[in-house]
């Protein structure tokens, strides 16, 4: 193993942990998994797997598609997607942590949001939450997903539909 | 003909996505809103899609100083695997260098064996030679023996 790059990963732990831990909230909410566990497990392989990690990559984007991958695994043993159309509120709830963020938003709309976000399927839900809640850009996410640019950009906007209804629903 | 249809369709919902991203200037979405109106389904996702709320705050901020325990678990993991790894290593380098070294390793335990064999039946025989020394043969008179026996047959 690299054992400059074996250092680089070490020390970018502390910086990468938080970022990716707020992406994986908002993706596995409603889902029973739990983002710590799955973070321990993302970081243990990916120091495992350091020699299969491109160095034109970005470490991050890097992580967070062994991150996304374990995540569908977990997802296909709990026979998760089945599940999600009953996610229930409660599984969303907004912690005291978040509130201090959302003060132009009501509960309820920061409720629905996520609400809105945990109904949508897999691909779609990623998508959201590397574009909206990690700020990823294009070119990252179609590093992240294994899909060109374009695509990621469809699917976003078919994304962007999915929530408007959902949100219309909920709203009704 | 429907391709070309398909096309046009996915080239608007890029540019309704690009307007929903805050890509387009004025200009450009006052162009698009027209080309929409000969599209009345996309237009009318293009008017929810612009709608929407920020969907960025609905996890709030990051949270950089909650993670503290949680980054030190995963270092004392990877210290425990380094260690592991370690072990593992002084095994794997073991085992390569007997295999390589396996005939010189042969032939010196079979160097040793003899060495060790062979200065084994010499301390054996001076040992004898010592016992001789100090415990002369007793004269037990079979010698002897044998001559009287020689002497009864010729009678």
């Amino acid at each position: 193993m690299d054992n400059h790059l074996d250092k680089e990963f070490t020390r970018s732990i502390e910086e990468l942990y938080p970022r990716l831990h707020h992406a994986m909230r908002a993706y596995l909410a409603g889902s029973n998994i739990d983002p710590e566990d799955l973070l321990q497990d993302t970081f243990l392989k990916a120091y495992r797997n350091l020699d299969s990690y491109r160095k034109d990559s970005s470490m991050y984007t890097w992580l967070y598609s062994i991150a996304r991958n374990l995540a569908i695994d977990e997802f296909r043993k709990r026979k998760y997607e089945k599940l999600m159309s009953s996610t229930p509120v409660e599984d969303l709830e907004i912690s005291n942590d978040d509130s201090s963020d959302s003060d132009d938003q009501t509960g309820q709309e920061v409720l629905m949001m996520r609400k809105a976000i945990a109904q949508l399927p897999e691909l779609l839900r990623s998508i959201v939450v590397m574009k909206t809640i990690d700020g990823l850009s294009y070119p990252e996410i179609a590093e992240v997903t294994g899909l060109n640019i374009e695509t990621v950009k469809n699917r976003m906007f078919r994304a962007r539909k999915e929530l408007a209804d959902n949100m219309k629903q909920m709203r009704v | 003909m429907k391709n070309r249809d398909r096309t046009e369709i996915e080239l608007l919902e890029i540019r309704i996505n690009d307007a929903a991203d805050g890509l387009l200037n004025q200009q450009e979405i006052a162009d698009l809103e027209k080309t929409l109106q000969d599209h009345p389904d996309l237009l009318h996702d293009y008017k929810e899609i612009m709608s929407l709320p920020d969907f960025s705050v609905a996890y709030g901020g990051l949270q950089k100083n909650q993670h503290a325990e949680s980054v030190s678990t995963i270092l004392e993991k990877i210290e425990r695997i380094e260690s592991q790894k370690s072990v593992t290593n002084f095994d794997k380098i073991t085992i390569l260098w007997f295999k390589k070294y396996a005939i010189a390793a042969s032939f010196m335990i079979l160097a040793v064996t003899s060495v060790f064999n062979l200065s084994q039946s010499q301390i054996a025989d001076g040992e004898v030679a010592i016992d001789e020394l100090f415990y002369p043969e007793a004269d037990l008179g079979f010698d002897e023996y044998v001559t009287y026996l020689n002497e009864w047959i010729e009678q």
